[in-house]
């Protein structure tokens, strides 16, 4: 294999370059994410924002390669600087080196956890074969280090609840497993994929104090993913908006707040209901997300968008409107 | 924890499952008949009328229905059923031939598995390929093949035309054997009453005794009816055990196995561990199945079990042989649903609610 | 090709029966357009399945042959040649590429020791094992369908009892159920016969048997009874499971509160909801019926000499087996492919009327529509 020498500014993290995945179903070839380019530092949380079905899913796990058949992973690179300082491109890699990676520097955390966790397997069983699969503890230091962990996780009696079985757990319960099998290797990034949606809304403020404060301790970087901006202005630090399998807008979490740009990133802002101001009526989209298999031509926004002109059914550039702010779309592109 | 409260519900409801079989054993036996005292006779021959007379005596057809059921109900929980033909108790006949019948099964179950695990797994790794559709294929072929016929035709194929199998009989080892622990029935009785039966399974008796030409032999004579057997059902637990790995596969929690950089042998215990739970019930059933199935194969290939005295009392119309052998039958298939219900549950925590 | 033009059949069939609906009641096709062009994508995934195509065509010959097979077998299983002529007491099968029927005058697949043709008695045979399945699912089904959804939807101490009840049926393995049900009823069919004309000429008109043969149409309704008896339970538990789930619905609960009458919400509104399982096991049950009736008849509890019931045939090849063993073999060939067409027919349906699947070929039919229109757009 041809080795290409790798380059990560040494702030950051992870680099996504021009990730393309396709799903080859039945009804024809699902283009899920296409073009999608991001970055990740250090120390940082990375929201990924958008409606449901426009690829924010597809895109964190196409990055440890966790795309099966239909699912194929057409182009692009995620260069990722491991714990020991090497430069690597995930997509690249053997599967041995890749499986090393996973679980152990890059963790996730899925979004339903009563169907991530295994009914078969206890919850200690789950934390203590991650910790096994990439050290060379035993399985007994292994089984104390879980009961640590779900300790940390703020489960009530560590030592009973290792021996419980997922559907013996309320689902709070289960999430602050899988969060605490997640950091079981202490990763140097964990993706959140929507930690929070099967949540009561009680548990959710819960679940996400405790991210940020696993994130502290351990000096990860999260990346995020939600639909929920309410979580968005909570946590995170920057923000990648998704639409349709592509990144439209990105920025600082205060600047997109206050300068939205991206006429979809307003939006989803104006669909937001604001308890200071009253207003009549909470606005909406008009229109529905398009379909994958035949994406609009361009920017894939514009039939839905008011300010869509002809030169709306070309590619649009991501253009930078202010230091860190950049926009996909014609209204900012000089021409 | 869970699992004794299961347990205890679970034979809870055995109960009055086994009284109601008996009701419904009493209702075959006094009243659907439209002359039940000829019927324990033996049909419509020409029989002495005194004997008609005692028969009714002896069997209550001249007491209310509820005397004839609780008759009934002692004579077969006591197994005081006689059986008029040989004059021996139809539960000694039967527990006499029972061992064979199991030894029979636990062939068909060899074959079984070994036909539809590999298979199963096989159309499960190879989707829509021509081993996916073979399994289908198989499946399809076993459920429509009526089962004498395919005896018959293994028997045409192996013995008429190859020859090289042998038919009929039971090679029984020379002497009663048992395991070494034959003195375990005082110390622990459940397990020692079942070591000492395990040893009444020729097979397996032979092997106690280190006989092993006797074990050779029932390899050659046991080989054929238990591959018709497994034939008969591998292909269907071989498209369960695809369905149920597929979609063990496809879940989330084998994704998170991968996501967490587990070993792909860790994966596949993830999958596997899931997709053996409908399959083991299915197995079980099928256990089940073939006891019952014995009736038919026992015929045909001419093992002395249980299904082939079942069968002979039928020809007789020996009545009481028949009686006895449906309850029988439906203990010994309740009891192997019950067995299979505990295992499901202790595999399964989230049965033991 | 040949799906496309099965494809078109089932059009013209849906489109005529939705005219005549149309007829009786005025705007019915209107109303109901989402269920006929879903009739119609189940139609054009039937027609893409090989399996259900091969399934179709075997029972369609099955089921014609079940209905003509007494008429066009040439002999009738109570005559008995060999009395006659000696000659044709168990002739060998004369099968074309190796042998010539015609020529030399031999029987296509043998003869019996009776001299009685084997194709003949196969003809005739298929007719009483398709009535047996038909009976057997006809009542079984219903009666298991009703208690299921008493059961589920009354719930209580009716649920209970019906489900102790149920559980003592398959305490038993099925093929002891009804050995031991078919051994004891023959008495009393037996007595109905002799006493009830029309049904006596009924049945025997639909097994096509002369009148010389009623205690063997005793043991034939016997066998179909007991089949019945063991045939209920499995439904019963079934559609219990699924009203049990359909209840809870919003839609049962809208119906109910509109103050519509129990049986009303039962069978028009929780009925069709838990049916489309039914199908696909019925279809696979009308092989397993098949089967299972001639497994009754192999071990002698069903009809006896001279009624060729193809279970029996086999039993009485035994004898002869593997000498003659086209007694043996050709009507259980005939079982198979029974059996094999009900098995295909219902391994398709069960895909076909899988929603799924229709979900899937509607984006592929509409993706090939829209190209077409697009196209002609362009031009």
């Amino acid at each position: 294999m041809s080795k290409k020498y790798l380059e990560l500014e040494p702030e950051k993290i992870l680099s996504v370059k021009d990730l393309e995945v396709k799903f080859y179903t039945y009804a024809g070839v699902v283009h899920a994410v296409s073009g999608v380019s991001f970055d990740v530092y250090e120390n940082e949380v990375v929201a990924l924002v958008g409606e449901t079905g426009c690829g924010k899913t597809v895109t964190t796990r196409a990055i440890t390669r966790l795309i099966y058949p239909p699912g194929h992973i057409a182009r692009g690179q995620a260069i990722f600087r491991r714990r020991n300082g090497t430069v690597i491109d995930l997509l690249s890699i053997s599967e041995k080196e890749l499986r090393d990676i996973r679980g152990n520097e890059i963790a996730y955390i899925f979004q339903d956890p009563t169907s991530a966790l295994n009914p078969l397997f206890t919850a200690g069983e789950h934390i203590v074969e991650t910790i096994v699969a990439h050290s060379s503890t035993n399985r007994k230091l292994a089984r104390n280090e879980a009961i640590r962990l779900l300790k940390q996780v703020l489960i009530p009696h560590p030592s009973l609840r290792v021996k419980t079985y997922p559907h013996e757990l309320s689902g709070g319960m289960r999430q602050r497993v899988v969060i605490a099998t997640a950091i079981a290797n202490k990763p140097r990034l964990l993706i959140a994929d929507e930690p929070t949606t099967n949540l009561d809304v009680t548990v959710q403020a819960q679940i996400l104090d405790l991210l940020s404060e696993l994130k502290k301790q351990y000096s990860m970087s999260i990346i995020l993913i939600t639909h929920n901006l309410g979580i968005v202005a909570e946590i995170a630090d920057r923000v990648y908006v998704m639409y349709a399998g592509k990144i439209v807008e990105s920025a600082n979490v205060f600047e997109l707040f206050e300068k939205p740009m991206h006429p979809y990133t307003r939006g989803l802002l104006h669909a937001l209901p604001d308890p200071v101001r009253r207003i009549e009526k909470l606005e909406y989209i008009p229109g529905t997300v398009p379909s994958l298999i035949n994406p609009p031509p361009g920017c894939r926004f514009h039939p839905r968008c008011k300010f869509a002109k002809r030169v709306c059914r070309e590619e649009p550039p991501m253009v930078e409107v202010e230091p860190g702010h950049y926009v996909a779309c014609w209204l900012y592109a000089k021409r | 924890m869970g699992l004794g409260r299961f347990l205890a519900r679970r034979i809870a409801t055995f109960i009055p499952t086994i009284i109601g079989v008996i009701f419904l054993t009493y209702l075959i036996a006094y009243a659907i008949p439209a002359n039940p005292v000829r019927a324990w006779v033996g049909g419509e021959k020409m029989v002495d009328p005194k004997l008609i007379e005692r028969i009714r005596h002896e069997y209550k057809f001249d007491a209310p229905w509820y005397e004839q059921f609780t008759f009934l109900f002692t004579q077969l929980i006591s197994g005081q059923l006689r059986d008029p033909v040989r004059g021996k108790l139809v539960i000694v006949s039967l527990g006499e031939r029972f061992p064979i019948t199991v030894e029979l099964a636990l062939f068909g179950m060899m074959f079984l598995l070994i036909i539809s695990i590999p298979l199963g797994i096989a159309a499960a790794l190879k989707k829509d390929t021509p081993i996916d559709f073979a399994v289908r294929f198989l499946a399809l072929f076993g459920s429509s093949m009526p089962s004498f016929v395919l005896y018959y035709l293994l028997i045409l194929a192996f013995f008429t035309v190859l020859g090289i199998t042998y038919l009929a009989g039971i090679p029984e080892p020379s002497r009663p054997c048992r395991l070494f622990v034959s003195n375990l029935p005082n110390v622990v009785p459940v397990v020692g009453y079942l070591g000492s039966y395990i040893g009444k399974i020729p097979m397996f008796g032979a092997m106690m005794c280190g006989e092993w030409s006797v074990v050779h032999e029932t390899f050659k004579r046991m080989w054929l009816p238990g591959l018709a057997l497994g034939l008969l059902s591998g292909g269907f637990v071989a498209r369960i055990l695809r369905n149920s790995l597929l979609d063990a596969l496809g879940s989330e929690y084998v994704l998170f196995a991968r996501a967490r950089g587990l070993s792909k042998f860790r994966v596949w215990k993830h999958a596997l561990k899931n997709a053996m739970i409908p399959v083991v019930t299915v197995l079980g059933l099928q256990f089940g199945g073939f006891l019952a199935g014995a009736i038919i194969a026992e015929t045909v290939f001419g093992i002395p079990g249980m299904g082939r005295y079942v069968y002979d009392a039928i020809s007789r119309l020996n009545f009481p042989a028949i009686i006895g052998g449906t309850f029988l039958f439906a203990i010994v298939y309740v009891t192997v649903n019950l067995i299979v219900d505990i295992l499901y549950a202790v595999i399964d925590p989230r049965v033991r609610y | 090709m040949m799906a496309e033009v099965i494809y078109r059949g089932f059009c013209i069939i849906i489109d005529t029966i939705a005219k005549l609906m149309d007829k009786i009641r005025p705007g019915w096709s209107d109303r109901n357009s989402s269920r006929i062009s879903e009739w119609k994508l189940m139609a054009y995934a039937y027609s893409r399945s090989a399996i259900g195509i091969v399934g179709g065509v075997l029972v369609s010959i099955f089921v014609i042959i079940g209905i003509i097979g007494p008429y066009i077998a040439f002999e009738r299983y109570n005559e008995f040649p060999a009395s006659v002529n000696p000659d044709l007491y168990f002739l060998r099968p004369c099968i074309p590429p190796w042998c010539d029927p015609w020529s030399e005058n031999l029987p296509l697949l043998g003869t019996d020791n009776w001299g009685r043709d084997i194709l003949s008695l196969v003809l005739h045979g298929a007719r009483i094992s398709l009535v047996i399945s038909l009976i057997v699912v006809a009542l079984g089904v219903p009666l298991g369908i009703i208690l299921g959804l008493l059961a589920g939807y009354f719930g209580g101490a009716v649920d209970e009892v019906m489900m102790r009840i149920t559980d003592v049926f398959i305490a038993f393995p099925a093929l002891i159920l009804a050995i031991a049900f078919a051994t004891v009823l023959p008495s009393r069919f037996r007595e109905v016969l002799y006493t009830n004309v029309f049904t006596r000429e009924f049945f025997l008109s639909l097994f096509a048997l002369s009148k010389e043969e009623i205690p063997q149409l005793a043991s034939l309704l016997a066998v179909i009874f007991a089949l019945v008896l063991v045939w209920w339970p499995g439904y019963a538990r079934i559609i219990r499971g699924s009203v049990l789930s359909v209840k809870e619905q919003a839609f049962v609960e809208a119906a109910r509160s509109l103050g519509l009458s129990t049986w009303r919400v039962l069978f028009r509104h929780i009925l069709p909801n838990v049916l489309s399982p039914v199908i696909v096991m019925v279809t696979f049950d009308l092989g397993t019926a098949t089967l299972l009736a001639a497994a009754l008849s192999f071990l002698g509890i069903g009809p006896q000499d001279p009624v060729p019931e193809l279970g029996f045939l086999v039993s009485k090849g035994r004898e002869y087996f593997p000498d003659k063993w086209w007694i043996v073999m050709f009507p259980g060939i005939a079982l198979f492919i029974i059996a094999l067409g009900w098995n295909l027919l219902g391994d398709s349906l069960r895909d076909v009327l899988d929603p799924k699947t229709r979900r899937s070929l509607e984006f592929k039919v509409k993706g090939k529509k829209q190209r077409k229109f697009k196209s002609v757009k362009r031009k």
